[in-house]
């Protein structure tokens, strides 16, 4: 006899789609990219800051329309914006993301132009000062559910999410930044896709083995297994390709492509420990 | 003791309404009296106009309706417990409903506002505001919401709201013979569900109450359930929280780990080859 | 029920309930089929009551009662049987009410001879016309009339072998010999006791393949809860009277009930629950081919002449049927108007007259014969809901016309073009002559009128909303109808156009639609005086002319021309009693033969049993209800010899409607099958029967038949071919044939398909695996089902064998939103022969896994079964 009540959920799973996920990925990569972006034209690297400025642009564009497009009723979008509501994560997280994209948006827009460049350093900062936050919030989000995966690894979740905003950020600048121009960028996508795989084992220590099952088994695991190789691929490569324009630019498409896995791994994760009530059962017995 | 989020919980968000708030309405559900007619869930979709979810044989005892879900605000479940000699049994059923917590996850992290605290304390979606989101779906304790297919918006039970502002009291409780299913004000329905379970004990030494407690994991329910059995017995969570109540300490997390994010960027950036 | 005390109703109201201290539910699903009646036996049980159900599921019902025992389908009679027999041999019967108010002291006849006795028989039995005579049921030196039953001269009929002969000429009412000692051995008490020695706890056990223990247990309950402090009741419905035996089966409760002293006490008596809203009002009002309104027999083309013969055979010369004549001049009356005058009888001759048996079934062989040409199929859904369902088909198949009435195409008006039959090529649409008319009918909301509920209740609900379209009420419909043959009749001046024509046919008509004014057919009901005045009780009709009333059980229900039945004062502001909500038949009472609620002296029995009693200071009976007896007859009145009708009747006789005022422990007249119950196999059983050689009821009603053809049973050649008991019943969700809810998307989400519901260890034996699909057959048809494999269903040990059984809701047909096969289509067309009620709640099938055969290979495959039965050639 199945647990619970003919096995069914006792929580609902999300009733949301892949992009989501998606999302979580493309916010968290223009997040961390605005703020090394930030971080370069301060330190005078423009090149790498122009990349990472237009990576943060790309994930914001990809943002927007993953969280508008996934509305059941898109036109009402804009209800978001009539309330502030400091009880939901999604209400912060949506005024944190207009502010973040709105900067993002005008930064590029004056780093492609041309126009107003002083102007657009402005709120490149603004976007660099925010974009940690909007990398990590959606931590929070998932967390603030009862998503037995997202909300029982309150010390790791957060972290895992910055750092494979990090590792995600620094695999675009390995991506479209030069061999010569993508220090920062290495240096962050080694540090972000290391602290990602440890993280990650902190995660499953955090929750306990039972709970962990939801992210080793099923589509999660797999998931997991391959972002884990792509991952841990990319960072090898990384180490390996400093001169190398074609080895780097190899590092920054596994880690990319690591990062969306990982985060795909983590909502499938998410579901799962709705879908089988064990989780639920075991985390309240 | 509490480190509940309080800004929306029923005695505050009531206290908005000023001269308009009213008793905090809701329901005691006995399952000792019910007799699985599943009239409430007929009179429920009769009066919310909601239609059907589908033509499925579940093989799950007499439950064809599943769970509770965006069109189906309640939810009779059915668990049959027949002794070895199979002559007696248990044939457990519960008429389930959304619990209008104290403390309401749902109502905590709608974005929109789109779900409300009514002035009879009830948590109400309004259908024309919500967007759709989900969030409230995920961040409910019990899986009480779920999405209308036709009009992609989220639904769970409303308490009849329009029903209370009239005067009347829900359709389901309404149509229940058996008295399985009481509404009236909470506090009372509370004394109420104490005393019954003092009196039926002796008969039924499992009976327990749920959420009758406003010290557990939501505040307590405006919805109170006397089981028979263990509650996930019947789909429910044994001991549930509102997902909002550590809050704070996930943005503090958060924020270190944000800021553990920002210096790693800097470092990087500075730390020239 | 009203053989044994007079009146065909349930002898309390379901609000009575919770004044019991052990409710017996028994054939009947209860919480499941009458779920808002059922808050009182809730009530009743939050009060301390025992709720004992006995049934061979674990339902619902079972579910919240005090106690479930699991019997086999089929054997409540030798159930019933061993809880007589544990009052009789303990002497736990309530000696007082007994020895006062039953006929157990009354002597029979020296040459009746028992069916202990006769191996199975009652003396009287003609083999030829496989029924009996009744002259040796008779009280010693006199004749009983029945006051319900078959009062027929049947003699006539004799082609319908389940008929008997005619209750004697009637004698004046002397009252009967009696033993007030119960010692006579010739007594009914006597009689009953060597009539039920067998049926000892372990011998029913045996038969009905339950516990010994738990036969004790349900008879020491009713014993411990029955006298004069206590109280128990009983609850039926069609799962008792859906047997060949099913009339006997509920005289056995009716036998407790009046040994135990339970009849006409508050928290005691029988209910039997009606499946439908208004089935108690279609018998009152009937829709049944032999009774006119009022249970007033319908006249017999040949036994009857006219009017006054009709009164002299039909009425009685004691008991308040001595006042027949009233009661059909004042319909007459009703029916007439002006036309009606005692020169001519009262239109008397206008009556149609009956021949021979024209019940439900008898009809549908009729159309197959081709001998019944027209049908008006109204609130039922045959195709779907009747006994084998698919030989209606056929029958419809056959007709020349067919009016549907109902909420919309339901299989009964579709099947030219869907029936499975059309399916397996059977039946060929472009060969059916049928004419078939579907006309939407409104729904109860979208009409005025009257529903007569389970404990005679008659409760008025008024138009809410103008019907859609085209649908128009059951009364506009007939009195249209009505209107357009008198208008077409009109010129034709023919002596045989004068029922119609002679007929008053004039309500006053409202709206748009011309709805007729259902209020004036319901004052049209209640009746009115010489002034044109409403009556206010039955007492008021005069059989001289001057009275009209279209039924006299209903009068009063328009008293002082007020609509009484649309009184709804909450029960907050009256007594429990509730006698100003709505109107019940009799004269509002609520529980009947309330007389026997006070002891013969006409003091309560008990302060806590107290209901009726006689008030010496007003002179009068008084109580929480209306007195079921004359107000101001004293309980120590004793009747002059020769006193007729209710002045014939002693002060301590509280069964009124019986011509000794008395409850009939033994029926000396009325049942056509036997003055007591005997245990009989069902038609089709697995089992031999252990109790007698004699297998199932002989009077049962049978129609041997191709297509209708009877699964052999064991003591015939192959009865073994059809290894388990199969039964039909209802679930909560739907509405019988499902013409009303599977049509509707909210209840047909809820029990979406059609399934069967097996143990275990049939699964096991049979490989049926739960959700897949088995496929059941009898020897009329095969029907495929998903299978509920479930712990509440029991294998039975019957007679040192384990018997399997297979449950089969009946709701689903070929349409609507949620379809399947229909189970009725396995079912035969075996009857009782009292009510001609089929047998469906116990007959034999044999289940396999996988779904059925399809098309044209179903003929083939039930022909290979019947071969296997040895059917073939054979009917």
């Amino acid at each position: 006899m199945s647990a619970g009540y003919y096995g069914r959920p006792i929580v609902k799973p999300p009733a949301w789609t892949d992009l989501i996920p998606t999302y979580f990925f493309a916010g968290g990569l223009a997040g961390t990219a605005a703020t090394l972006a930030f971080a370069e034209r301060t330190a005078r690297n423009d090149r790498l800051a122009r990349t990472m400025i237009f990576g943060a642009a790309t994930g914001c564009a990809v943002s927007a329309f993953c969280l508008i497009a996934d509305l059941k009723k898109p036109e009402r979008f804009i209800n978001m914006l009539r309330v502030v509501k400091p009880t939901s994560p999604m209400s912060v997280g949506v005024y944190i993301f207009s502010a973040f994209s709105g900067s993002v948006f005008i930064a590029a827009g004056c780093e492609v132009t041309g126009i107003a460049r002083p102007a657009g350093r402005f709120f490149g900062a603004i976007a660099g000062l925010i974009g940690p936050v909007m990398s990590v919030y959606t931590a929070v989000l998932v967390g603030d559910t009862v998503m037995p995966a997202w909300h029982l690894p309150r010390k790791t979740l957060p972290g895992l999410f910055a750092a494979t905003s990090a590792a995600s950020a620094g695999a675009w600048g390995l991506l479209f930044a030069s061999a010569r121009d993508n220090g920062s960028a290495r240096r962050l996508a080694l540090v972000g896709g290391t602290a990602m795989v440890a993280i990650l084992q902190a995660l499953h220590h955090e929750i306990g083995p039972t709970q962990a099952e939801a992210y080793s088994k099923g589509e999660a695991g797999a998931l997991a297994r391959t972002a884990r190789v792509l991952n841990v691929g990319g960072i090898v490569c990384a180490a390996l390709g400093k001169n190398s324009n074609v080895i780097s630019k190899v590092a920054g498409a596994l880690l990319l492509a690591g990062g969306l896995t990982e985060r795909f791994a983590v909502y499938r994760a998410g579901c799962a420990s709705a879908k089988d009530p064990k989780y639920v059962l075991d985390s309240q017995a | 003791m509490s480190d509940f989020i309080d800004l929306t919980s029923a005695a505050a968000e009531s206290a908005t309404y000023g001269a308009d708030e009213r008793d905090r309405m809701g329901f005691f559900t006995d399952t000792t009296l019910c007799i699985g007619c599943k009239a409430c869930e007929v009179a429920c979709k009769e009066w919310n106009q909601l239609p059907s979810d589908g033509y499925e044989f579940t093989g799950e005892s007499y439950d064809n309706t599943k769970e509770l879900s965006g069109n189906t605000w309640r939810h009779v479940a059915f668990v049959e417990q027949m002794e070895p000699e199979r002559d007696t049994g248990r044939w457990l059923m519960e008429s389930d409903v959304c619990k209008h917590c104290t403390h309401a996850g749902c109502l905590d992290v709608c974005p929109t506002g789109a779900i409300i605290r009514t002035e009879f304390g009830t948590v109400v979606i309004q259908d024309d505001i919500c967007n759709g989101c989900g969030y409230c779906v995920v961040a409910c304790p019990f899986g009480v919401i779920g999405e209308k297919q036709e009009d992609h918006t989220m639904g769970k039970c409303t308490l009849c709201y329009d029903r209370l502002k009239v005067g009347e009291q829900p359709a389901c409780a309404k149509a229940c013979p058996t008295e399985s299913i009481q509404y009236g004000v909470v506090d009372e329905l509370r004394e109420r569900a104490e005393n019954r379970l003092q009196k039926i004990q002796e008969k039924f030494a499992s009976a327990q109450l749920y959420l009758n407690d406003p010290n557990d994991g939501v505040g307590g329910g405006g919805s109170l359930f006397l089981l028979l059995d263990k509650p996930q017995v019947y789909g429910l969570p044994p001991n549930p929280i509102v997902p909002t109540k550590d809050l704070p300490q996930r943005w503090r997390t958060a924020g270190i780990a944000a800021a553990a994010l920002f210096g790693a960027v800097v470092l990087c950036a500075v730390s020239r080859r | 029920m009203g053989t044994s005390f007079g009146r065909g109703g349930a002898t309390t109201f379901q609000q009575d309930l919770q004044h019991s201290d052990c409710i017996v539910i028994m054939g009947s699903n209860m919480a499941e089929n009458h779920p808002v009646g059922f808050q009182w036996v809730m009530e009743a049980r939050e009060r301390g009551a025992q709720v004992i159900h006995v049934d061979p599921r674990f339902t619902r019902t079972s579910a919240v009662a005090t106690k479930h025992v699991p019997i086999r389908a089929g054997s409540d009679i030798a159930f019933l049987g061993g809880i007589i027999h544990y009052i009789l041999e303990n002497e736990r019967a309530f000696k007082e009410y007994v020895v006062n108010y039953t006929n157990a002291s009354v002597i029979l006849r020296e040459d009746f001879k028992d069916s202990e006795d006769l191996d199975g028989f009652f003396s009287g039995w003609h083999a030829d016309t496989n029924g009996y005579t009744f002259e040796t049921w008779q009280y010693k030196d006199m004749d009983m009339h029945g006051s319900a039953g078959q009062r027929e001269d049947h003699s006539l009929l004799a082609k319908v072998p389940a008929f008997s002969q005619k209750v004697d000429a009637l004698k004046n009412g002397e009252p009967p010999h009696m033993d007030k000692t119960l010692q006579d051995p010739r007594c009914v008490y006597q009689v009953l006791k060597r009539h039920y020695a067998r049926y000892t706890p372990e011998t029913v056990a045996r038969i009905c393949g339950t516990e010994p223990q738990h036969v004790i247990d349900v008879a020491e309950a009713l014993c411990a809860n029955s006298g004069r402090e206590r109280t128990s009741a009983f609850c039926y419905s069609v799962a008792w009277t859906q047997h060949t035996t099913g009339v006997q089966t509920i005289r056995g409760a009716a036998i407790i009930q009046l040994l135990l002293g339970n009849i006409g006490r508050p928290g005691g008596g029988i209910l039997a629950l009606r499946g439908h809203a208004s089935i108690q009002g279609s018998t009152d009002i009937p829709t049944l081919f032999n009774l006119l309104p009022g249970y007033v027999p319908m006249p017999h083309a040949h036994a009857h002449d006219g009017l006054k013969d009709f009164i002299q055979s039909e009425g009685a010369k004691t008991g308040y049927w001595g006042n027949m004549d009233k009661y059909i001049v004042s319909l007459l009356k009703a029916w007439f108007g002006e036309r009606a005058t005692e020169k001519n009888d009262f239109c008397f001759d206008l009556l149609p007259r009956i021949s021979g048996d024209h019940s439900t079934y008898r009809s549908i062989m009729g159309m197959l014969d081709g001998k019944v040409k027209g049908f008006f199929c109204i609130g039922e859904n045959p195709a779907v809901g009747s006994a084998n369902s698919g030989l209606h088909r056929r029958a419809m198949a056959n007709l020349e016309w067919l009016v549907v009435r109902d909420f919309s195409e339901i299989e009964s008006a579709s099947f030219w073009y869907d029936a499975p039959e059309i399916e397996t090529g059977e039946l060929r649409t472009e060969s059916i002559p049928t004419e078939v008319f579907w006309m939407p009918a409104a729904a109860h909301t979208e009409k005025d009128g009257s529903f007569t509920n389970t404990q005679r209740l008659l409760q008025w609900h008024h138009k809410a909303v103008e019907p859609q379209g085209d649908a128009r009420s059951d009364l506009w419909f007939y009195y249209h109808l009505g209107k357009r043959i008198r208008e077409k009749i009109a010129q034709q001046q023919e002596p045989f156009s004068d029922p119609v024509a002679f007929l008053t046919w004039n309500y006053p008509e409202k709206g748009e639609t011309a709805d007729p004014d259902a209020q004036a057919v319901l004052r049209e009901i209640n009746g009115w005086d010489a002034s044109g005045k409403a009556l206010s009780d039955y007492n008021a009709l005069k059989a001289d002319g001057s009275t009209a009333c279209g039924c006299w059980i209903y009068c009063g229900c328009f008293k002082d021309e007020v609509n009484q039945t649309a009184r709804r004062k909450p029960g907050s502001e009256q007594s429990w009693v509730a006698p100003e909500w709505a109107w019940a038949w009799p004269a509002n009472r609520r529980i009947i033969y309330n007389r026997a609620s006070a002891d013969p002296q006409g003091k309560p029995w008990s302060e806590r049993k107290k209901y009726v009693w006689w008030d010496d200071e007003i002179g009068g009976w008084t109580g929480h209800d209306v007195p079921d007896f004359n107000k101001t007859k004293r309980p120590d009145y004793t009747p002059e010899t020769g006193a007729k009708a209710e002045d014939a009747i002693a002060g301590w006789h509280p069964f009124i409607m019986q011509d000794d005022g008395l409850g009939w422990l033994f029926v000396p007249a009325g049942i056509v099958d036997g003055p007591l119950p005997v245990y009989y196999e069902p038609h089709e059983s697995p089992v031999k029967n252990p109790l007698y050689s004699q297998q199932a009821n002989p009077c049962r009603q049978e129609f041997p038949r191709t297509f209708n053809e009877s699964n052999p049973s064991p003591s015939d050649a192959h009865g073994n071919v059809f290894p388990f008991v199969l039964h039909t019943y209802r679930l909560t969700e739907h509405h019988t044939a499902g013409g009303m809810s599977r049509t509707v998307p909210r209840l047909s989400e809820l029990q979406p398909e059609f399934f069967c519901e097996v143990s275990p260890e049939l699964a096991q034996m049979r490989g049926l695996v739960h959700g897949d699909w088995a496929m059941i057959f009898t020897a009329r048809a095969v029907v495929e089902a998903r299978v509920m494999v479930t712990d509440r269903v029991k294998p039975m040990r019957v007679e040192g064998k384990t018997l399997h059984s297979v449950g089969l809701p009946y709701h689903w047909g070929s349409r609507g939103l949620v379809t399947g096969d229909s189970a009725n289509d396995l079912l035969s067309i075996t009857l009782d022969p009292n009510v001609h009620i089929q047998e469906t709640k116990g007959l034999t099938c044999d289940i396999i896994a996988g779904r059925r055969p399809r098309g044209a290979d179903v003929p083939g495959f039930l022909n290979a079964v019947r071969t296997r039965a040895h059917l073939d050639g054979r009917t």
